[in-house]
């Protein structure tokens, strides 16, 4: 098989565990603090920010970037690639404290609370779809790369329709190029964090 | 020509670092659509921001794609022109039966995988209504119809095969597209990217020059004596990444004359580029 390779399902059952966050525990931001802290299923992932800002007068620099590359008359992307020191940046925002011991863990309780949440929206916007027979929802999206042979969960037709449309809502389906490998783990994240998946993020 | 930035964000960043009254918010109500001329003083603030959370690690977008919009006076007056079709549909080849030979792919890109047997599609699922369709796999299937067009205007530079189903029945209403020259090459001043707001670094960028990279963010370049005397033609570099059923893709080129003659016939999801001959 060509494009069913094996590097392909390794790729599959990684973002797999990042959903699952146990590999990935970043994914979710914590909440409270010491014993009483609690992980939750944030609604964006949010790393630290740089413990120094970026120079009023300098453009941010992405660790391990290339530099980008030189500017050319009809490339418009290119000659605005660095910002300025006169755009507006993002206010700071504090860092979301995540307690050692319970990186990688989710709450499952509140999965299982918005995977209920899910359900009730997913009855309301597509009645004709729920109860039907279950079907099979692949983790990794194959309009997003995913292989035909990566992993599935079972999921009510309401359900699976709501997760595809909010798939299909951050990333336009049927172009003809891939998002980025980051890119992809971001919606990954942002779409599980909202609908999660029963055997993935909590016992059903 | 226009060029218009569609950036897709969650709702609840848009909040923060957009206008309320700029983009919709999409019917789950958690992603905000943003469509934006490229000069738009906001695409400048955006980019600015996007830098700060590559830097650490995270992206604001979830979807960041520039398309160019030309007149039809442009793409007339246009001697070459780049040509699309999606959206795709699926299943695509490898997943009804069509084998490819990974030996002579790159090891780097996966680009170059030679097909080994006919196209084995799923028959009910080709798109009906549309003249000239391509899978996700970036097969080409063009119906008996605007082939037999085609050969009535002696259109030059394709081949057609059969298309079979999954068990073998041949389908005598479509046929495989097959565009036998990669010859064009793309040059500099054409812009290629990961993403419009954060172009650099490119992963997806092959070390052989087979892919040059994930996205195409500027008008197509072409030297003249690359392009030939066929009416169609595929770039010699590709574009894209890997990724399960997708695979890197080279960008279609026309003559005018074809061009007209596929709008003509109504092609439908015919999205064309004024191609710039250098």
């Amino acid at each position: 098989m060509r494009r069913v390779s094996w590097c392909g399902w390794l790729l599959g059952w990684v973002l797999l565990q990042a959903c699952a966050g146990t590999h990935a525990a970043s994914a979710y931001e914590s909440v409270g603090s010491g014993e009483q802290q609690v992980l939750a299923l944030g609604p964006r992932f949010r790393l630290p920010r740089a413990a120094k800002p970026p120079a009023p007068g300098k453009p941010p620099v992405a660790p391990k970037a290339e530099p980008p590359p030189a500017p050319t008359p009809a490339s418009p992307a290119s000659s605005a690639a660095k910002p300025t020191a006169t755009q507006q940046t993002p206010a700071p925002r504090k860092p979301a404290a995540v307690h050692p011991t319970a990186r990688g863990l989710l709450d499952p309780k509140l999965a299982r609370s918005l995977f209920d949440q899910g359900m009730a929206e997913a009855r309301k916007r597509f009645p004709h779809l729920h109860g039907k027979p279950k079907q099979k929802h692949h983790v990794h999206p194959k309009y997003l790369g995913g292989t035909e042979d990566g992993p599935t969960v079972e999921l009510d037709p309401a359900y699976h329709q709501l997760v595809t449309s909010a798939f299909r809502q951050e990333v336009r389906y049927g172009q003809g190029v891939l998002p980025e490998l980051g890119e992809l783990q971001d919606i990954m994240r942002r779409v599980y964090s909202r609908y999660p998946l029963p055997g993935i993020h909590f016992q059903p | 020509m226009r060029e218009i930035l569609e950036l897709r964000m969650p709702e609840e960043e848009a909040r923060r670092h957009v206008p309320p009254d700029v983009g919709e918010t999409l019917p789950l109500g958690h992603v905000r659509r943003l469509l934006l001329e490229v000069n738009h003083p906001l695409v400048e603030q955006l980019r600015a921001i996007e830098w700060e959370y590559r830097a650490q690690g995270t992206t604001l977008f979830s979807m960041c794609d520039v398309e160019r919009h030309y007149t039809p006076r442009e793409l007339r007056a246009a001697e070459y022109v780049m040509v699309g079709f999606w959206p795709f549909f699926r299943p695509t080849g490898v997943e009804c039966g069509t084998r490819y030979d990974d030996s002579t792919a790159c090891p780097h890109c996966g680009s170059g995988a030679r097909q080994a047997n006919e196209l084995h599609l799923e028959l009910r699922r080709i798109p009906k209504r549309r003249d000239l369709s391509i899978t996700m796999g970036g097969e080409y299937v063009i119906t008996s119809r605007l082939a037999e067009v085609l050969r009535q205007h002696r259109i030059t530079g394709y081949e057609l095969r059969p298309i079979v189903s999954r068990g073998g029945r041949p389908a005598p209403e479509h046929h495989q597209l097959i565009i036998p020259s990669a010859s064009a090459e793309v040059v500099p001043p054409t812009h290629v990217g990961g993403s419009y707001l954060y172009p650099e670094p490119d992963p997806s960028r092959c070390p052989e020059g087979h892919v040059l990279g994930l996205r195409l963010l500027s008008s197509l370049y072409v030297p003249r004596d690359s392009l030939g005397k066929q009416d169609w033609v595929f770039t010699r570099q590709k574009f894209g990444r890997r990724g399960g059923l997708f695979h890197p893709l080279p960008r279609m080129i026309v003559t005018q004359r074809l061009y007209r003659l596929l709008a003509e016939q109504k092609v439908r999801h015919l999205h064309a580029e004024v191609v710039h001959l250098v």
